[in-house]
């Protein structure tokens, strides 16, 4: 399909209006549209474009919360006011901050990094629709992503990442134009626009739209049909016109996308040849069929349509006769030509792997946030004395000492009078005066025994990463037999339920395949995907796997590395020939795994051992296994010893 | 008039069940588990935003409401049947009848209980009643979800992201059908039989095998192909979300014609019968996908019949079976991790093969 074209500057000042629209959307119509997935980074235009959003809200007497990834999720949900239960000696309740907001803005900084129980109690809420939450996500392109499950539900997305194509930076958004003409209209569109009408063609123009693009989830047609009557709304229409089924899919699909419209006819192709009509679960069949026919001319929208099409949902057949051919794929062009570069880059590549990288990528990110969970506290555990780096679980010990309240406020009165309690009872003093201070005169009698300390979860997540040598040399018999060793070796780790990455190399570079997963079906569709031919960029390909193992170090992982190659580098990592520059920096980046990976472990793919493998398992201070004649199997058994051992 | 209208008292209705779009696996696979709670749960496999969670929630509404004894935090059955909970038991038990006449009984609504995802286990299994602690120093127990969720539903989205020891807790009691929790010097016992559905996409990570097995039916959604039914989606759900009191009324007759099926099946099931030739097909069936154990065969029958019976038949047929056969049995393959055709695919072959 033909991309149009825009200029810089008509594309600035259309992300520009973008943003600003999103920023009132979210105001007026917040819990409607789950939230704004805002990508980017602290600086000028990120601060200009949360101004903004602040104002709007302010406007609307939309109340507005700000939390880090670190809140504790109970702060979220009603609960007991503690400190102030045990001041009062009554249960005072504590509402939720969720339920504070009364349907308003949550926003919460750094997003990606947020454990999946702060997530829950959010997500909730967002599919009961009592909460907008405004998520900032600073993550890194090949770091933690912000988890699937959420992203799903934001409905809009603003990036921010690209500031060639935004506002310039010193300018003040609500100043403009259009965001004091939105202003105007904010009190007006938040009481109205769920009367705006969208005709059925409207509707199913964002529904192909979404197909179009890979979108899988119906929310995200459901968020684009309402942005559009938002859309409409602060536009002073009442029905949805073209401009806004335009800024609908830049604002609520786009972000979702996951590949290009021509991807989706091509994937259709090979897939159904490769798998022979076998249904995965993200299988993009959905695509639509019309997409290789060439495209028809295509009349305008109707501009109006009389019919009450919103009361009673009309007949599918009659819909559908009813739509101008190509309606949605105009819109999906005209979105994408207002994509930066590099991102439209980053949707084809992706759209490429899309089978493979994607549905790995998603569980990366939830899998993260699983591993992240080490060190959460999982319970209290009695401790007369806690030790030092313990936490001391504060409301369970007044849970163990609040039975006997009564009794040891009687025993403790007597007791006085016994020369044994007399050391004991100027410690009491000193506690009760503590406690006493301004209160009305009710202590909370402790023991020792009363004493609970945090049991935290030190579970450290493993991850194999396995990087492959897919360069000419490899020969494809020998290819074939690597690929059957990694399969054994991803049964060996489901078994452990340990996860799995991969990474290949050749021709000019190195790429990762597969983001850390505890899918096998990712992990599987990967390999099989992967083609071979061209160069021999180990040290790329080592250096790749360095990157991965450090963010795994971070998350709190240790980490196995299974190389797979004949060691004969003829590529350095710029993509230079050269194989002693190539061999020496191999080597350089083998040293640097081992210090780095926990685990390493060098499988020789070539026909008999190679000294260039045995140097560069040597410099990685790994294991050293040739690959046998035999069977992948056997092979893969080998090395499940080797590894176990290792 | 400033401010906006306020957001939190506008959705507090479910979408109706009838009016789901393109799901009939899922529909299918919630109806005989209301219909026969003893199938098992149903583990929900698919693409998110498919409208999972939309039918479990909506399930409540077409399920009769349940008779149960008056204050039981667990909503025991009126009788003298097995697994009642303390209170419920020995009175129960220890008295004549006459003197159980007394409890009185009332009507509450099936419960339909979430469990989110970042719940502690206080929350899920109970824990110590903080409020009674403190205010009359009295050790009391604080029923938790699987108090909530006793004689109903207990749904878990996104359940292979479900923390490990979370996951422990759920076999244990989804298998004896009870809660035991000795904690914080608590001894408390109480009945917490209820249908585990599950829901999630297993792209995002693999669901332990034990876990897997305590689920009778597995079923799978996808977004529908087909650009109407997309489209009636959307639309269906604006249409709701419009005039969600109209919307009801347009649904009316068919939820209570869903209610009266799923009434008039529960009663049929005991008397649904299952020919000998049919059981041996079953039986070959799952010796050829080599399903580990019985638990295949048994799940295949009880969803036959209660598939039957939502039909209103007697006896089940071939076609039935043909229908069910995929969601009793996709998850109970011996797991190959290196063989990547789709369960549903083999299961479908050899159904073709033997079903016939």
């Amino acid at each position: 399909m033909a991309q149009l074209v825009e200029p810089q500057e008509t594309v600035k000042a259309v992300r520009t209006e973008d943003a600003i629209l999103a920023a009132a959307a979210v105001a007026v119509a917040g819990p409607a549209l789950g939230g704004l997935w805002l990508r980017g980074w602290h600086g000028p235009r990120r601060d200009a474009f949360l101004r903004l959003v602040d104002r709007y809200a302010g406007a609307l007497l939309v109340r507005t919360h700000r939390i880090a990834p670190h809140t504790d999720p109970e702060q979220l949900l009603a609960g007991i006011e503690l400190s102030e239960t045990l001041r009062a000696g009554r249960i005072v309740q504590r509402a939720g901050l969720i339920e504070n907001l009364q349907g308003g803005l949550l926003v919460l900084a750094m997003a990606e990094r947020a454990p999946i129980a702060l997530l829950a109690p959010m997500i909730q809420a967002i599919d009961a629709q009592r909460v907008c939450l405004l998520a900032i996500d600073e993550s890194l392109p090949d770091a933690l992503r912000l988890p699937a499950l959420l992203q799903d539900r934001l409905g809009m997305g603003v990036d921010l990442r690209d500031e060639m194509v935004l506002w310039p930076v010193d300018s003040d958004l609500y100043q403009t134009a259009f965001a004091q003409a939105l202003a105007l209209r904010l009190t007006d569109a938040a009481h109205h626009w769920k009367e705006v009408i969208a005709s059925p063609e409207a509707v199913k123009a964002l529904v192909e739209a979404a197909a179009q693009l890979g979108i899988l989830s119906s929310r995200a047609s459901l968020y684009a049909v309402r942005l559009a009557k938002l859309s409409a709304a602060l536009a002073g229409r009442s029905m949805v016109e073209a401009d806004d089924l335009a800024v609908a899919v830049r604002l609520v699909l786009l972000p979702q996308a996951r590949q290009l419209p021509a991807a989706a006819a091509h994937e259709e192709d090979g897939m159904q040849s490769a798998e022979e009509g076998t249904s995965e679960p993200d299988d993009p069949q959905d695509a639509p069929r019309n997409e290789e026919e060439p495209t028809r001319p295509k009349p305008p929208l109707p501009p109006e349509t009389e019919q009450d099409s919103e009361a009673s949902p009309p007949e599918p057949a009659e819909a559908s006769s009813a739509l101008p051919d190509g309606a949605a794929e105009r819109l999906v062009a005209a979105a994408l030509a207002t994509l930066p570069k590099h991102l439209l880059a980053q949707l084809a590549a992706s759209s490429s792997t899309a089978r493979s990288k994607a549905a790995g990528a998603t569980g990366a990110g939830a899998q993260a946030m699983k591993g992240r969970g080490r060190g959460r506290s999982i319970g209290a555990l009695p401790r007369r004395r806690p030790r030092s780096g313990e936490r001391l679980h504060l409301l369970a010990s007044i849970r163990a000492a609040a039975p006997f309240q009564a009794l040891r406020r009687r025993v403790s009165g007597e007791d006085t009078f016994s020369p044994n309690s007399l050391v004991r009872l100027d410690a009491d003093d000193q506690t009760r005066r503590l406690l006493h201070s301004g209160t009305s005169g009710k202590v909370l009698e402790m023991r020792p025994d009363d004493l609970h300390v945090h049991r935290e979860k030190k579970r450290r997540g493993n991850t194999t990463v396995f990087v492959v040598d897919a360069s000419g040399s490899m020969a494809l018999q020998r290819l074939s037999e690597a690929k059957g060793a990694i399969e054994i070796l991803l049964a060996d780790c489901y078994v452990r339920r340990d996860r799995v990455a991969m990474i290949a190399f050749r021709g000019k570079g190195a790429e990762v395949l597969l983001d850390p997963t505890r899918s096998l079906v990712a992990a599987k569709r990967s390999l099989t995907a992967l083609p071979g031919g061209g160069g021999s960029p180990v040290a790329a390909g080592l250096a790749l796997a360095a990157q991965m193992v450090a963010q795994l170090k971070r998350m709190g992982d240790s980490t196995v590395v299974v190389v797979l190659t004949d060691g004969r580098a003829n590529l350095t990592r710029d993509g230079l020939p050269g194989r002693q520059q190539a061999a020496l920096e191999a080597q350089q980046m083998a040293r640097f795994l081992a210090v780095s990976a926990d685990k390493r472990l060098l499988i020789d793919t070539s026909m008999r051992p190679e000294p260039a493998a045995q140097a560069l398992a040597a410099a990685m201070r790994g294991m050293y296994m040739p690959m046998p004649f035999a069977q992948a199997r056997e092979m893969g058994q080998a090395v499940i010893a080797a590894q176990l051992k290792a | 008039m400033r401010g906006r209208p306020n957001f939190g008292t506008i959705q507090r209705m479910n979408y109706p069940f009838s009016a789901l779009v393109g799901q009939q696996e899922m529909q299918l696979g919630l109806l005989i588990a209301t219909v026969d709670p003893l199938v098992g749960g149903v583990l929900i496999l698919g693409d998110r935003g498919t409208g999972k969670s939309t039918a479990v929630r909506a399930l409540a509404a077409v399920l009769p409401d349940l008779e149960a004894i008056e204050g039981c935090p667990y909503r025991c059955p009126p009788g003298n049947t097995a697994g009642l909970c303390g209170a419920c038991g020995t009175s129960a038990a220890g008295q004549k009848s006459s003197v159980r006449a007394k409890k009185k009984t009332v009507l509450t609504p099936v419960p339909v209980v979430d469990l989110p995802l970042g719940a502690t286990e206080d929350r899920i299994l109970g824990a110590l009643d903080l409020e009674k602690l403190m205010t009359q120093a009295q050790k009391a127990f604080e029923p938790g979800l699987l108090a909530k969720a006793n004689r109903g539903f207990l749904y878990i989205d996104e359940i292979n992201l479900l923390e490990d020891h979370l996951v422990d807790l759920l076999i244990d009691v989804a298998a004896s059908g009870e809660n035991r929790i000795e904690r914080e010097g608590l001894s408390v016992v109480h009945p917490a039989r209820f249908v585990l559905v599950g829901s999630g996409n297993p792209e995002e990570g693999e669901l332990r095998p034990q876990l897997l097995d305590r689920f009778g039916l597995a079923v799978e959604v996808r977004t529908p192909k087909d650009l109407d039914q997309r489209m009636q989606v959307v639309l269906r759900r604006e249409a709701f979300e419009r005039s969600p009191h109209d919307f009801m009324r347009d649904y009316a007759d068919a939820q209570s014609e869903l209610r009266a099926q799923i009434v008039s099946a529960r009663k049929l099931l005991s008397k649904v019968g299952l020919a000998q030739d049919l059981l041996r097909k079953i039986a070959d069936l799952c010796m050829r996908l080599g399903t580990d154990g019985l638990r295949g065969e048994l799940s295949l029958m009880r969803a036959a019949k209660a598939a039957a019976a939502l039909r209103g038949a007697k006896k089940v047929s071939l076609d039935i079976l043909r229908d069910v056969a995929p969601m009793a049995l996709r998850h109970r393959l011996r797991r190959d991790p290196l063989d990547d055709t789709d369960a549903t695919v083999r299961v479908q072959r050899l159904v073709d093969e033997v079903l016939v």
